[in-house]
């Protein structure tokens, strides 16, 4: 197991090489000039030659490219291009905010996603079923800005329980929670269904049945383990989704956290911050499916051991 | 020969039949037998005869599919199990009727060890503590003859061979030392000499734990074996029963000769193996008459038109075949 775990971790150092590479060059294809937009309007074209020197993008790419790249090692993620400050900074300041939204968001939609799930595919074919299905079909196909927009309505202009935007307060983590769970939720939920309904066709189950065990036995302790083994793939995945369904939430909440920032860096070519905050992002991506993969090995004891 | 065993298990007139969207599909149509204490029954018939719907309906293993006993009783010494609830049948599955069934390698739970599924089913139906029912499940998988058995209390089931599992299988299934077990093919899965002894092993613990035996089986050689009585059937209906050595010795319905013949004998070279023309029909386009007469070479008219009656040959020695009628082929 701990073996397992330690090829995995090492297994996470290419593609990290990889990112870090791909979005350095990418970054620098997005269409404007990031020392024409720091020097301003009016500047003349040797005042954004200057601000151009100054920020060092006058160097050869190569040459930037070793830059940044001694410098991540040294853990320096750089200067921000639009607030001159380090974009360490910047990110930490944020950096709680989105944490907390996205993991709310995951802890409700999965415990919420799993329960339906595993009630419809319980009852198969039956009134639980469709209810279930209906609602996650319903939260799959309404996109989450909208959703945002109605629960902004409902519950802080016509009822005034929640504020609108904001963050800091667990009040204000609801609304957006709810709005950025709820396809994540439905997404899992019919995973659980579909799982839930290939593992009762099992022997085992039939042998469980067999020995006399009741029915909240064989769903929970037989089938729902088994099914698990399938779900938590898919929970880990969608936690990278959420990541990008963090940036349209944050606009629509205003809620000051690392998709707002992505969106004002890129909209500046704020380089040093864009390529920090898609290296984080990408981070998170890979050590969720760390865990995934560790969990996956814990569910299923053929990984485990062998 | 006078039999004077209690009758442990009843089946009369069993009807089970399967409700599906294009019609009912009769799989268990008007079957009989009875299961003494401590004896061996076996139940032989291809695919589709109606032998494992039957064992699922005395297991009251039905919900959950659109099969339902539409009639008949079956009666657990003497006591009706067809028509009770939900929660009297689970309480009786596992303590009084166990099953094994035929594929040992995905019988068992793939996530859970081996000693927890054992004592799952302890706990579940008797009052005592864990250390003892640990302690009961690794006596009675002790006695399946497996290797290091402490050891395998903490495996699951993938670090186990077929033969093993099939084992744990039984120990899984007589550990509350039921009053039947009813084993669903259980070596069909298994090699040869594993199916040996995994037979020998079930007639040991049936004389330890003093169980009664439903086998069922498509195999006849394992019949003769095992079985101490044998019911033929075929199309959800019995279509001959007897003690095992008339059933062997004087089989009188075409189908019994079908099958016998079917096996092939040592020391016979034969180019081909013989074997029943045709195929089981399907349950929705039934025959009118005798279900066998279609493949029957022995057929007449009446068989076509009138379905023969259960006629008795003599000894308790019954075929449902118009040959019989007089008594005797």
């Amino acid at each position: 197991m701990l073996r397992y775990t330690l090829k995995r971790i090492v297994g996470v150092i290419p593609t990290l090489i990889i990112v870090v590479t791909f979005v350095f060059f990418f970054v620098r294809m997005i269409p404007g000039d990031p020392a024409r937009l720091v020097a301003g309007e009016q500047a003349t074209l040797e005042d954004v030659e200057s601000v151009r020197q100054q920020l060092g993008l006058n160097q050869p790419i190569p040459v930037q490219y070793v830059k940044y790249v001694t410098g991540l090692v040294k853990g320096d993620l750089g200067m921000s291009l639009r607030t001159k400050r380090p974009v360490l900074t910047e990110v930490s300041a944020r950096y709680g905010n989105t944490m907390a939204l996205t993991v709310a968001s995951l802890v409700w939609s999965t415990i919420v996603g799993v329960l339906l799930g595993v009630w419809s595919g319980k009852n198969r074919g039956k009134w639980q079923d469709f209810t279930g299905m209906t609602l996650a079909v319903s939260g799959i196909s309404l996109p989450n800005f909208w959703i945002g927009f109605l629960l902004i309505m409902l519950f802080a202009v016509k009822l005034r329980w929640l504020p609108t935007t904001g963050a800091g307060s667990f009040k204000n983590l609801i609304l957006p929670a709810i709005t950025l769970g709820t396809s994540i939720a439905a997404i899992i939920a019919r995973f659980t269904r579909s799982s839930i309904v290939e593992v009762l066709k099992e022997d085992y189950i039939r042998t469980a049945r067999a020995k006399g065990l009741k029915e909240k036995t064989v769903t929970w302790g037989h089938a729902f383990r088994n099914s698990m083994i399938s779900v938590v793939t898919v929970v880990g995945l969608q936690f990278g989704f959420l990541l990008g369904g963090s940036v349209v939430t944050e606009a629509v909440f205003a809620y000051p956290g690392l998709g707002q920032l992505l969106i004002e860096s890129v909209n500046y070519r704020d380089y040093p911050a864009i390529q920090s905050l898609i290296l984080i992002f990408s981070l998170q991506f890979i050590i969720i499916n760390l865990i995934v993969d560790i969990l996956y090995a814990i569910l299923n004891p053929e990984i485990k051991l062998s | 020969m006078e039999d004077n065993r209690k009758n442990i298990l009843e089946v009369k007139n069993l009807h089970t039949y399967f409700y599906t969207d294009s019609g009912v599909v009769k799989s268990v149509d008007g079957v009989d037998f009875v299961l003494k204490e401590g004896a061996t029954l076996g139940i032989v018939g291809e695919s589709g005869s109606g032998k494992s719907v039957t064992s699922l309906s005395i297991m009251g293993l039905l919900t959950g599919t659109t099969g339902k006993i539409a009639e008949g009783e079956i009666l657990l010494e003497g006591r009706d199990i067809a028509h009770i609830s939900e929660e009297e049948k689970r309480k009786m599955r596992g303590s009084q009727i166990s099953m094994i069934f035929q594929e040992p390698m995905t019988s068992l739970n793939p996530v859970m060890k081996i000693g927890k599924q054992l004592t799952e089913c302890i706990l579940q139906h008797q009052n005592i503590s864990k250390e003892e029912a640990y302690q009961k499940a690794e006596d009675m998988l002790r006695k399946t003859g497996v290797p290091r058995v402490e050891h395998m209390m903490k495996e699951y089931p993938f670090q186990l061979s077929g033969g093993q599992r099939q084992r744990v299988m039984i120990a899984m299934a007589l550990v509350c030392r039921p009053k039947i077990l009813i084993a669903d093919e259980p070596t069909t899965a298994l090699d040869v000499t594993i199916q040996a002894q995994i037979l020998d092993l079930m007639n040991d613990l049936k004389e330890e734990i003093g169980t009664s035996i439903l086998f069922i089986t498509h195999d006849l050689g394992v019949v003769a074996e095992v079985c101490d009585e044998v019911v033929v059937m075929y199309c959800g209906r019995v279509v001959e029963k007897g003690d095992v050595y008339s059933l062997f010795a004087k089989p009188s319905h075409p189908y019994t000769i079908g099958l016998l013949n079917s096996i092939p004998k040592l020391g016979e070279a034969a180019e081909e193996l013989e074997v029943i023309p045709g195929n089981v029909p399907n349950p929705k386009y039934m025959p009118k008459g005798c279900k066998f007469a279609p493949r029957c070479s022995r057929a007449f008219d009446k068989c076509m038109e009138e379905e023969p009656g259960f006629f008795s040959i003599g000894d308790g020695h019954m075929s449902r075949c118009w040959l019989c009628e007089k008594g005797g082929v």
